[in-house]
């Protein structure tokens, strides 16, 4: 098919109405094409894991999501709640931050891959769904697939559950896979190996995957494209090597922290002096006018539009052209 | 960490222990009940001698020390005692009795599992709607109102207005479908407390189960919201709840000692009523020590079982 196999469209989400509403997602547009893995990078409170779980339809109730979500020509936001679920599972996975409570403690793990793979593969013999679950578990590293079946997640490492996790999404063949910081709960060595892991997997998976993470090394490992979230924003996106290399907006230059050359691209997120707007406020111009080291007046009064620079890049500045 | 079987021998001991600490605690009540035995049952007009003969044969002349040491052994060899006043064996009593106490009481605590779990996890589910208001209110009335009290308006109700049901009691030669006719409103009477309680106690647990993460996971692979619920969160959510209705076993037969009366049925509930009355305390010292060895085993099998039904209570392997 062709056409992206996401694009995300003036996606707005909000809480509450009147003069305490929150705006959470401020006019979202992206594109994920068929294949490709995208980076998601912003601090913390910029609005990452709200913009994921709108595509699972998996936000809190109170929220509201207008815009459009569309999956394969299907606009998510439009489906009922059956019709949603019923891609749960099938087209859409999802890993996620915490694998010491993402897995439910009281059933074997067999028991919930199991049941994956049964409301996947509707009809599957037990047999063969039990094959697939043991054989999905030796492919992501797990020692003694088999045995482990009968473990509960309380007997496991949390880089051994990650695992798990990442297993009952690969069972599902998904087309869009979402990792939302898959490796932030885990120490470095773990995290090293789960990133590896994922760069293996990524050879047979067909599908897409937007790829949540703190580590811009990791995003730069992995990702082929990228976007930088701020505030409920999209400030900047494009190829990951163009824009981790030669960030265009200001808050994606603070991020990377390309003032100081020495400063490894690897590190976690740069110190950014000030912080994230709250969701309450809402800024006559440029969301991060109040921490940008090259605000100007008009910063203050013009929201910048996210603008095509070249080919394949976006930035949302006013000030682009005379940034040193 | 502990293994699981030396959690198992130390609960096992404090068990033992526990029963140990009650029998000490039925004789030292007994010898400070007011009101002395031999007169009470024997009549103001008994001899001194025949009253004296009475006394010692209840054991009841010892120091406190010597009459636990003759009741623990004796307990010890599975001797309750023998009735001072119709000379039968104490265990005869109870084993006959024992049978109805405890199809009463599980029945209860069935009825109250089968309605209370589905009502909590429904109100949770639904939370704020008007279903989850109505449970919440005749739950709250169902707590806080005594079972005899809720036996009494039963009675009154069903079978004095309405005459649906039988009055009372258990004649010993019922057919099995008159024996159950008569237990619903007995067991109606005592379940109603602990349906508003599970009910309560399995709605707060699934509310916070609900907000987990691994709820979220379940939801995030597209599983049916049934699914979701009656296994995924039931199963945790429950766990909190089965001590708690398991430590209210206990309790639960000490209701039903109480609705026995009420509703005059067979039981331990009429065996103590008449031996506290009659201060028949050979009678009674035996079916306390029953009813409390019940009382902590029970409490002890859930322990033990509660530790292996929660994969997440952790004994070091081997
Ligand atoms: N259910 C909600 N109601 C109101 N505000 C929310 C809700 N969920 C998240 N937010 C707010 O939205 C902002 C973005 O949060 P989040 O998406 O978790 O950011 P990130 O994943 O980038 O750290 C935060 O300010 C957070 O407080
Ligand atoms: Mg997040």
């Amino acid at each position: 098919m062709a056409g992206p196999l996401l694009e995300i469209s003036d996606l707005r989400l909000s809480a509450g109405s009147g003069k305490g509403a929150a705006a959470i997602l401020r006019g979202i547009d992206l594109a994920l094409a068929r294949g490709r893995i995208l980076g998601i990078v912003g601090e913390s409170g910029s609005g990452k894991s709200s913009l994921v779980n709108t595509i699972m339809g998996l936000t809190p109730p109170g929220l509201r999501a207008e815009g459009r979500i569309v999956l394969a020509g299907e606009d998510l936001l439009g489906l009922s709640p059956v019709r949603m679920r019923a891609l749960r599972g099938h087209r859409l996975a999802m890993i996620f931050q915490d694998p010491m409570t993402a897995l439910n403690p009281v059933f074997r793990i067999g028991t919930q891959l199991v049941d994956v793979i049964r409301n996947r593969h509707p009809g599957t013999v037990p047999a063969a769904v039990e094959a697939m679950a043991v054989e999905a578990l030796g492919r992501v590293g797990l020692p003694d697939p088999g045995r482990r079946m009968r473990d509960y997640p309380g007997q496991l490492s949390g880089g051994m559950r990650q695992r798990v996790m990442i297993a009952m999404a690969l069972v599902c063949r998904p087309e869009l896979l979402i990792a939302d910081e898959p490796t932030t709960a885990l120490d470095a060595t773990i995290e090293a190996q789960i990133i590896d892991l994922l760069r293996r997997l990524r050879h047979d998976f067909q599908g897409s995957i937007i790829f949540i993470s703190h580590n811009l090394g990791t995003v730069m490992q992995l990702c082929d494209e990228v976007a930088v979230l701020y505030g409920g924003h999209l400030v900047e996106s494009g190829p990951v090597r163009a824009v981790l290399r030669r960030p265009l907006h200001p808050y994606t230059r603070a991020l990377v922290g390309c003032e100081i050359d020495d400063r490894p691209v690897d590190a976690p997120l740069a110190f950014i002096p000030g912080k994230v707007p709250e969701t309450t406020e809402r800024p006559g111009g440029c969301i991060f006018a109040d921490r940008c080291a090259y605000a100007a007046a008009p910063c203050r009064t013009t929201a910048p539009r996210l603008a095509a620079q070249g080919d394949d890049r976006r930035a949302a500045c006013l000030r682009l052209g005379e940034l040193p | 960490m502990q293994s699981y079987p030396a959690y198992v021998i130390n609960r096992i001991l404090t068990a033992v222990l526990s029963v140990f600490g009650a029998m000490l605690v039925i004789v030292i009540l007994i010898s400070l009940v007011p009101g002395d035995p031999a007169t009470v049952l024997l009549g103001p007009l008994a001899t001194p001698e025949y009253a004296q003969h009475f006394i010692a044969e209840m054991g009841l002349d010892q120091p406190v020390h010597v009459r636990l040491w003759r009741l623990a052994a004796g307990f010890a060899q599975g001797r309750l005692g023998t009735d001072v006043i119709s000379g039968q064996s104490v265990n005869t009593i109870v084993a006959a009795a024992l049978p109805h106490t405890f199809a009463l009481a599980f029945a209860a605590m069935a009825l109250a599992c089968l309605v209370g779990i589905p009502a909590g996890v429904w109100s949770a589910v639904r939370k704020g709607s008007a279903g989850d208001t109505a449970i919440a209110m005749v739950s709250v009335v169902f707590v806080s109102v005594p079972s005899f009290i809720l036996g009494i308006v039963l009675l009154v109700v069903f079978s004095i207005w309405l005459d649906w049901l039988p009055v009372l009691g258990l004649s010993p030669s019922a057919s099995l479908r008159d024996a159950a006719i008569r237990m619903i409103l007995p067991t109606v009477a005592l379940a109603l407390g602990w349906i508003g309680l599970i009910a309560r106690l399995v709605r707060t647990s699934m509310l916070e189960t609900l907000g987990q993460n691994y709820i979220r996971t379940a939801r995030a692979y597209g599983l049916r919201e049934g699914l979701v619920h009656y296994r995924y969160a039931l199963k945790n959510a429950v766990i909190p709840t089965l001590a708690i209705i398991g430590m209210g076993f206990g309790r639960l037969l000490g209701g039903a000692v109480l609705i026995e009366i009420i509703f005059a049925r067979q039981g331990l509930g009429s065996i103590l009523y008449d031996a506290l009355q009659a201060r028949n305390f050979s009678v009674l010292q035996g079916t306390v020590f029953v009813v409390v060895v019940i009382f902590i085993a029970v409490n002890l099998l859930t322990e033990l079982s509660y530790a292996l039904f929660d994969p997440r209570i952790k004994f070091s392997r081997r």
